[in-house]
């Protein structure tokens, strides 16, 4: 019988590595060019990204492209990423960046203000309680749109971004004490626009 | 605010529900990856680059600029000193300068202003130093453009100066956009890289009177390979690409056996497909992938590698046609491209009218890419087909430069066996580096061990390297 090669060694057993520690290495590899490693870390972070500028925009074919353009901002900005928050963190940052720059470019979109927008676009029929979720969700939206940066941001950071307070906290680059006021604060604030809007 | 109040707004902006991403987003988002991803390095460069630039084209703004303020001043000077004379020339005429003499200054000074414009400017130095240093044909010649630039003409006397050079011109303006496409005809009139003795040799291939016209349109700067779809008569023969899934088990076995396989029964082509396997994500009925990267050998003369790989989608039952009239179209930049071939086959493709599911076919071309910048594109992959209502279809795929600069081993894993299998066939047909091509495929089976395939290269690529080297190759590859 030939002498054929007996099996490599049998391979090193995966080590049980925390996601952060993962997560580096993969931006490490991604920094230098690995494609692979860049690949993982599309394959983790896309879903959460299109979510989040779902919720911002309302609309998937628009956070589909947002999120296209997000993630080649992201590529290029790659060698700016310090690795003091998580990935998703940054990319969320240059996710609701990208969004802003879509929001104050011309378009000819119906303007997110128009409450009635998400019952314009929906033409189909559906049930009464969806219509009017659509329409809630849509108002919601508007009025979130319309708070102050600071606590837009914070909003939509935590509750559609899905980052905890001492995330947001970090990226804002305040205590977590400040970002809750500006939780509370929002929240008042997002009453009295809804009150307006139903009015 | 109450505390239902706030809990119930909280509800609310936890609630929104969001649809699924779109199927292909996911593909979207990892072809932008290859033209947006920027080694670090690339990007110290890039800026260092752009810094020096804007340094250079103020320096030269700033030159032109005294230039043009010394003028005024010495024109105005001029017609005041006129004056003067005319003015004083009655009382003291010899204490105004003549004009002779005026003349004469301003001469001077232009002569001063040109040794100083025609000294190597400061900025032109690093350049230099740049240049001499730069290891890479495109830096090298991106610099010497820009040593143009930084030495500005010497200024006409007496004519005003000319305006200001172009500031430096962008990374490839002197390189054309151009297309080269090889023309895959009856017969093959582009130039090849023959095999010889282990070694890959560039030769030309003789041209008959069929392929002259194609000769001519190479010639402008034109060559077109399309490759087709083909309604094969056997099925593991797809549009004139072997896919033979018998070819490697047929390899393993003569060399379990103590052999080394026949040079004319190593299909290249089919151990490739075997290799490469399917893509690992088949979502969208046909999938089509283009990468590129250096040779994965250092020692061979292949320089650097183009792997398409195109999937359908995997379902069960009977192997419909879920495409017709199908053509794929792959376009070189001539600019940057000098050579290139098919690896593992000469002869050329069929057109074919039907695309089938559960399909995943891999060719791979062999590359010689000169003087590609990290954002030129060197190759444009199409493929064209119909659906099954009719619709047309295009799928494009484009790979840079970048790709081909990057180390092998940060490509694909798929493309990475692929091109292993590719160098192991040629081994295994009496060229290429069989011990190399062995331990290339173990540190792989070693990175990916769930990776069956590369396990079984791993085996069968050391097990050959203990063979005996075989005679003389053959040309082709079925």
């Amino acid at each position: 019988m030939a002498n054929v090669a007996p099996f490599p060694a049998q391979p090193a057993e995966f080590e049980v590595t925390a996601p952060w520690d993962a997560e580096r290495r993969l931006l490490s590899a991604a920094k230098e060019g690995d494609r692979a490693a860049a690949e993982e870390l599309v394959e983790r972070t896309y879903p959460a990204v299109f979510a989040s500028l779902c919720r911002l925009c309302g609309d998937s074919d628009l956070a589909a492209d947002l999120t296209q353009e997000t993630y080649q901002k992201a590529w290029t900005a790659l060698g700016r990423f310090d690795g003091r928050s998580q990935f998703f963190t940054w990319l969320y940052r240059i996710a609701y960046t990208t969004f802003l720059n879509h929001l104050r470019k011309p378009r000819r979109m119906t303007a997110l203000e128009d409450a009635d927008a998400a019952a314009v676009r929906d033409t189909s029929p559906t049930a009464d309680e969806i219509v009017e979720d659509k329409q809630e969700a849509a108002r919601l939206r508007a009025a979130v749109l319309r708070l102050p940066e600071d606590l837009r941001f914070t909003v939509t950071a935590h509750f559609w971004g899905g980052l905890s307070v001492k995330e947001v906290a970090n990226v804002e680059n305040i205590t977590t004490v400040a970002i809750r006021k500006r939780l509370h604060r929002a929240f008042s604030m997002l009453e009295e626009l809804l009150e307006e809007g139903v009015r | 605010m109450n505390r239902m109040k706030k809990a119930e707004l909280q509800r609310k902006l936890s609630r929104p529900h969001v649809p699924n991403p779109p199927a292909d987003l996911g593909e979207r988002l990892k072809n932008d990856i290859a033209r947006y991803l920027q080694p670090e390095n690339e990007r110290q460069r890039l800026s260092r680059s752009i810094a020096f630039n804007l340094r250079v084209a103020a320096s030269v703004i700033f030159l032109v600029s005294s230039v043009y303020f010394f003028m005024a001043v010495l024109s105005r000077e001029k017609g005041e000193s006129v004056a003067v004379t005319d003015v004083t020339s009655s009382v003291t005429p010899a204490a105004a300068p003549s004009p002779s003499e005026m003349e004469r200054a301003r001469t001077e000074m232009f002569a001063d202003q040109l040794q100083a414009n025609t000294e190597e400017s400061p900025a032109a130095a690093p350049l230099r130093a740049a240049t001499n240093a730069a290891p890479v044909p495109t830096v090298r010649r991106r610099a010497e453009t820009l040593v143009a630039e930084a030495e500005p003409p010497p200024l006409p006397l007496p004519a005003p100066p000319p305006p200001p050079a172009a500031a430096p011109p962008p990374v490839v303006a002197d390189v054309a956009e151009g297309v080269a496409v090889a023309e895959v005809a009856a017969a093959p009139a582009r130039e090849e890289m023959g095999v010889a003795g282990g070694r890959i040799a560039a030769t030309q291939a003789s041209a008959p009177a069929a392929a002259d016209s194609a000769a001519a349109r190479m010639d402008a700067g034109e060559r077109k390979e399309t490759l087709g779809f083909a309604e094969p008569r056997r099925r593991d023969i797809v549009f004139g690409v072997s896919i033979d899934p018998d070819a490697f088990p047929r390899v393993k076995a003569a060399i379990a056996r103590g052999e080394q396989p026949a040079a004319g029964s190593v299909d290249i082509e089919a151990l490739i497909n075997y290799f490469a396997g399917t893509s690992p994500r088949r979502i969208n009925t046909v999938n089509m992938d283009a990468e590129g990267s250096p040779a994965p050998l250092g020692n061979s003369e292949l320089c650097c590698v183009l792997r398409v790989s195109i999937d359908t989608a995997a379902a069960p039952g009977p192997e419909s046609a879920i495409g017709n009239n199908a053509r794929i179209e792959v376009e070189l930049n001539s600019r940057v491209v000098r050579h290139h071939r098919r690896v593992g086959s000469d002869a050329p493709l069929r057109s074919s009218e039907s695309l089938r599911k559960n399909l995943a076919l891999t060719v791979l071309y062999e590359v010689d890419v000169e003087a590609a910048s990290e954002r030129d594109w060197v190759a444009k992959v199409k493929l064209y087909y119909r659906k099954a209502d009719g619709r047309a279809e295009t799928i494009q795929r484009i790979v840079y430069g970048r790709e081909f600069t990057r180390p092998w081993k940060y490509a694909t894993t798929r493309h990475r066996l692929a091109s292993l299998g590719a160098v192991w066939g040629e081994t295994l047909r009496g060229t290429g580096s069989g011990p190399d091509v062995a331990e290339f495929a173990q540190q792989l089976a070693s990175e990916q061990p769930s990776e069956a395939r590369a396990r079984e290269l791993a085996e069968a690529a050391s097990a050959s390297s203990r063979l005996r080297v075989p005679s003389t190759p053959t040309g082709s590859g079925r």
